[in-house]
Protein backbone atom coordinates (compact mmCIF):
# COMPACT_ATOMS: atom_id res chain seq x y z
CA UNK A 1 0.00 0.00 0.00
CA UNK A 2 1.58 3.65 -0.78
CA UNK A 3 1.64 6.12 1.89
CA UNK A 4 2.56 9.52 2.45
CA UNK A 5 4.36 9.08 4.79
CA UNK A 6 8.18 9.92 3.74
CA UNK A 7 6.34 13.17 2.47
CA UNK A 8 5.09 14.38 5.62
CA UNK A 9 8.12 13.19 7.11
CA UNK A 10 10.25 15.59 4.89
CA UNK A 11 7.48 18.37 5.56
CA UNK A 12 7.89 18.00 9.32
CA UNK A 13 11.72 17.43 9.21
CA UNK A 14 11.13 14.14 11.33
CA UNK A 15 12.94 11.12 11.28
CA UNK A 16 12.11 7.44 11.57
CA UNK A 17 13.11 7.21 14.54
CA UNK A 18 11.49 10.07 15.48
CA UNK A 19 7.84 9.11 13.79
CA UNK A 20 8.67 5.19 15.26
CA UNK A 21 8.92 6.74 18.86
CA UNK A 22 6.28 8.92 18.77
CA UNK A 23 3.54 6.36 17.45
CA UNK A 24 5.14 3.11 19.64
CA UNK A 25 6.56 0.75 16.38
CA UNK A 26 10.02 0.67 15.78
CA UNK A 27 12.09 2.08 12.79
CA UNK A 28 12.16 -0.69 10.77
CA UNK A 29 8.24 -0.72 10.38
CA UNK A 30 7.90 2.72 9.36
CA UNK A 31 10.81 1.96 6.84
CA UNK A 32 7.98 -1.17 5.29
CA UNK A 33 5.29 0.88 5.70
CA UNK A 34 6.84 3.77 3.53
CA UNK A 35 8.01 1.26 0.69
CA UNK A 36 5.15 -0.57 0.93
CA UNK A 37 6.06 -3.63 1.99
CA UNK A 38 3.85 -3.83 5.05
CA UNK A 39 0.19 -2.26 5.90
CA UNK A 40 -0.36 -0.55 9.11
CA UNK A 41 -3.04 -2.00 11.03
CA UNK A 42 -6.42 0.58 11.32
CA UNK A 43 -4.73 1.31 15.31
CA UNK A 44 -1.12 2.45 13.99
CA UNK A 45 -2.85 4.68 11.02
CA UNK A 46 -4.80 6.19 13.45
CA UNK A 47 -1.85 6.92 15.33
CA UNK A 48 0.40 8.23 12.29
CA UNK A 49 -3.22 10.41 10.80
CA UNK A 50 -3.46 11.51 14.30
CA UNK A 51 -0.04 12.53 14.86
CA UNK A 52 0.70 14.70 11.60
CA UNK A 53 -3.00 15.97 12.15
CA UNK A 54 -4.67 14.51 9.43
CA UNK A 55 -7.20 11.57 8.08
CA UNK A 56 -5.92 8.10 7.40
CA UNK A 57 -6.79 8.72 3.86
CA UNK A 58 -4.95 11.44 3.61
CA UNK A 59 -1.77 9.06 4.42
CA UNK A 60 -2.84 6.00 3.20
CA UNK A 61 -3.58 5.26 -0.76
CA UNK A 62 -6.20 2.51 -0.77
CA UNK A 63 -6.93 3.02 -4.38
CA UNK A 64 -5.90 -0.94 -4.61
CA UNK A 65 -8.04 -1.73 -2.28
CA UNK A 66 -11.34 -0.25 -3.84
CA UNK A 67 -9.87 -1.49 -7.14
CA UNK B 1 3.65 2.08 31.04
CA UNK B 2 2.98 1.43 34.91
CA UNK B 3 1.18 -2.00 33.62
CA UNK B 4 4.59 -3.34 31.93
CA UNK B 5 6.50 -2.44 34.85
CA UNK B 6 4.48 -5.20 36.92
CA UNK B 7 4.45 -7.69 33.61
CA UNK B 8 8.25 -6.89 33.98
CA UNK B 9 8.54 -7.32 37.73
CA UNK B 10 6.50 -10.91 37.67
CA UNK B 11 8.80 -12.22 34.42
CA UNK B 12 11.65 -11.46 37.10
CA UNK B 13 9.89 -13.57 39.20
CA UNK B 14 9.68 -16.64 37.10
CA UNK B 15 12.78 -16.33 35.35
CA UNK B 16 14.64 -16.32 38.83
CA UNK B 17 12.64 -19.27 39.68
CA UNK B 18 13.44 -20.76 36.28
CA UNK B 19 16.95 -19.97 37.13
CA UNK B 20 17.16 -21.96 40.54
CA UNK B 21 15.80 -24.95 38.75
CA UNK B 22 18.02 -24.64 36.12
CA UNK B 23 21.11 -24.61 39.39
CA UNK B 24 19.53 -27.52 40.58
CA UNK B 25 19.94 -29.29 37.44
CA UNK B 26 23.17 -28.30 36.89
CA UNK B 27 24.44 -29.47 40.08
CA UNK B 28 22.88 -32.59 39.61
CA UNK B 29 24.45 -32.88 35.92
CA UNK B 30 28.02 -31.26 37.60
CA UNK B 31 27.88 -34.36 40.79
CA UNK B 32 26.27 -37.12 38.66
CA UNK B 33 23.69 -37.65 40.90
CA UNK B 34 21.02 -38.06 38.11
CA UNK B 35 23.32 -40.45 35.62
CA UNK B 36 22.91 -43.47 38.47
CA UNK B 37 18.93 -43.51 37.42
CA UNK B 38 18.88 -44.65 33.87
CA UNK B 39 19.74 -48.21 32.78
CA UNK B 40 22.04 -47.00 29.96
CA UNK B 41 25.52 -44.95 31.07
CA UNK B 42 25.14 -41.71 29.32
CA UNK B 43 27.90 -41.05 26.61
CA UNK B 44 30.54 -38.21 26.47
CA UNK B 45 28.38 -36.70 24.31
CA UNK B 46 25.21 -36.17 26.03
CA UNK B 47 26.80 -35.31 29.48
CA UNK B 48 28.54 -32.70 27.60
CA UNK B 49 25.50 -31.76 25.64
CA UNK B 50 23.15 -31.21 28.93
CA UNK B 51 26.31 -29.36 30.64
CA UNK B 52 26.47 -26.88 27.80
CA UNK B 53 22.86 -26.63 27.47
CA UNK B 54 22.16 -25.85 31.23
CA UNK B 55 24.93 -23.46 31.07
CA UNK B 56 23.90 -21.73 27.84
CA UNK B 57 20.33 -21.31 29.55
CA UNK B 58 21.69 -19.98 32.79
CA UNK B 59 23.28 -17.26 30.43
CA UNK B 60 20.38 -16.47 29.03
CA UNK B 61 17.99 -16.36 32.20
CA UNK B 62 20.48 -13.95 33.65
CA UNK B 63 20.56 -11.82 30.44
CA UNK B 64 17.09 -11.31 30.43
CA UNK B 65 16.95 -10.89 34.48
CA UNK B 66 19.65 -7.96 34.06
CA UNK B 67 17.82 -6.57 31.44
CA UNK B 68 14.44 -6.51 32.41
CA UNK B 69 16.27 -4.81 35.58
CA UNK B 70 17.62 -2.08 33.85
CA UNK B 71 14.62 -1.28 31.63
CA UNK B 72 12.72 -1.06 35.04
CA UNK B 73 15.41 1.61 36.34
CA UNK B 74 16.03 3.33 33.04
CA UNK B 75 12.68 5.07 31.92
CA UNK B 76 14.27 4.79 27.83
CA UNK B 77 15.46 1.53 28.00
CA UNK B 78 11.74 1.10 29.27
CA UNK B 79 10.09 2.37 26.34
CA UNK B 80 12.51 1.15 23.87
CA UNK B 81 11.76 -2.83 25.26
CA UNK B 82 8.05 -1.69 25.20
CA UNK B 83 8.04 -0.87 21.79
CA UNK B 84 10.29 -4.02 21.13
CA UNK B 85 7.72 -6.23 22.38
CA UNK B 86 4.53 -4.36 21.13
CA UNK B 87 5.68 -3.21 17.57
CA UNK B 88 2.79 -5.09 15.17
CA UNK B 89 5.45 -5.62 12.45
CA UNK B 90 7.41 -8.17 14.53
CA UNK B 91 4.35 -9.43 16.58
CA UNK B 92 2.31 -10.12 13.03
CA UNK B 93 5.92 -12.04 11.65
CA UNK B 94 5.76 -13.89 15.09
CA UNK B 95 2.62 -14.89 14.41
CA UNK B 96 3.24 -16.06 10.59
CA UNK B 97 6.15 -17.82 12.56
CA UNK B 98 4.49 -20.33 14.85
CA UNK B 99 4.18 -17.42 17.73
CA UNK B 100 4.46 -18.09 21.76
CA UNK B 101 3.50 -21.91 21.37
CA UNK B 102 6.80 -22.64 19.21
CA UNK B 103 8.59 -20.58 21.62
CA UNK B 104 7.54 -22.66 24.56
CA UNK B 105 7.56 -25.92 22.47
CA UNK B 106 11.19 -25.21 22.22
CA UNK B 107 12.34 -24.80 25.60
CA UNK B 108 9.94 -28.01 26.58
CA UNK B 109 11.87 -29.87 23.67
CA UNK B 110 15.40 -28.91 25.22
CA UNK B 111 14.55 -29.65 28.61
CA UNK B 112 13.41 -32.92 27.14
CA UNK B 113 16.62 -33.49 25.75
CA UNK B 114 18.44 -32.90 29.11
CA UNK B 115 15.74 -35.53 30.94
CA UNK B 116 15.79 -37.93 27.99
CA UNK B 117 19.66 -37.98 28.03
CA UNK B 118 19.81 -39.28 31.46
CA UNK B 119 17.82 -42.42 30.56
CA UNK B 120 17.67 -43.36 27.09
CA UNK B 121 20.49 -42.31 24.46
CA UNK B 122 18.21 -42.80 21.10
CA UNK B 123 15.47 -41.01 22.43
CA UNK B 124 17.95 -37.86 23.25
CA UNK B 125 19.33 -38.00 19.77
CA UNK B 126 15.91 -38.07 18.00
CA UNK B 127 14.62 -35.10 20.01
CA UNK B 128 18.28 -33.27 19.32
CA UNK B 129 17.51 -33.64 15.85
CA UNK B 130 13.79 -32.37 16.35
CA UNK B 131 15.58 -29.51 18.04
CA UNK B 132 18.16 -28.55 15.34
CA UNK B 133 15.34 -28.99 12.66
CA UNK B 134 12.47 -27.04 14.39
CA UNK B 135 15.10 -24.04 15.16
CA UNK B 136 16.43 -24.00 11.06
CA UNK B 137 12.98 -24.08 10.17
CA UNK B 138 12.00 -21.42 12.58
CA UNK B 139 15.09 -19.03 11.23
CA UNK B 140 14.69 -19.19 7.77
CA UNK B 141 10.99 -18.62 7.97
CA UNK B 142 11.78 -15.68 10.26
CA UNK B 143 14.53 -14.58 7.91
CA UNK B 144 11.97 -14.98 4.73
CA UNK B 145 9.23 -12.90 6.58
CA UNK B 146 11.52 -9.87 7.94
CA UNK B 147 12.19 -9.35 4.35
CA UNK B 148 8.75 -10.08 2.69
CA UNK B 149 6.95 -7.25 5.12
Amino acid sequence: MKTNIPQLRKQHKLSQEELANAVGVTRQTITSLEVGKYTASLVLAYKIAKYFGLSIEEIFDFTDIEE
Amino acid sequence: MENFKIVLKKRIGWLAALLLLNIVLLVLAISGVLTGLGTVHASDFIEGFQLGALTALAFILVALMIRYTTALKNPTKLKKLYIHETDERTLFIQQKVGGLAFTFFSVVLLFAIIVAGYFNLTVAFTLLAVCVCFSLYRIVLKLYYFRKY
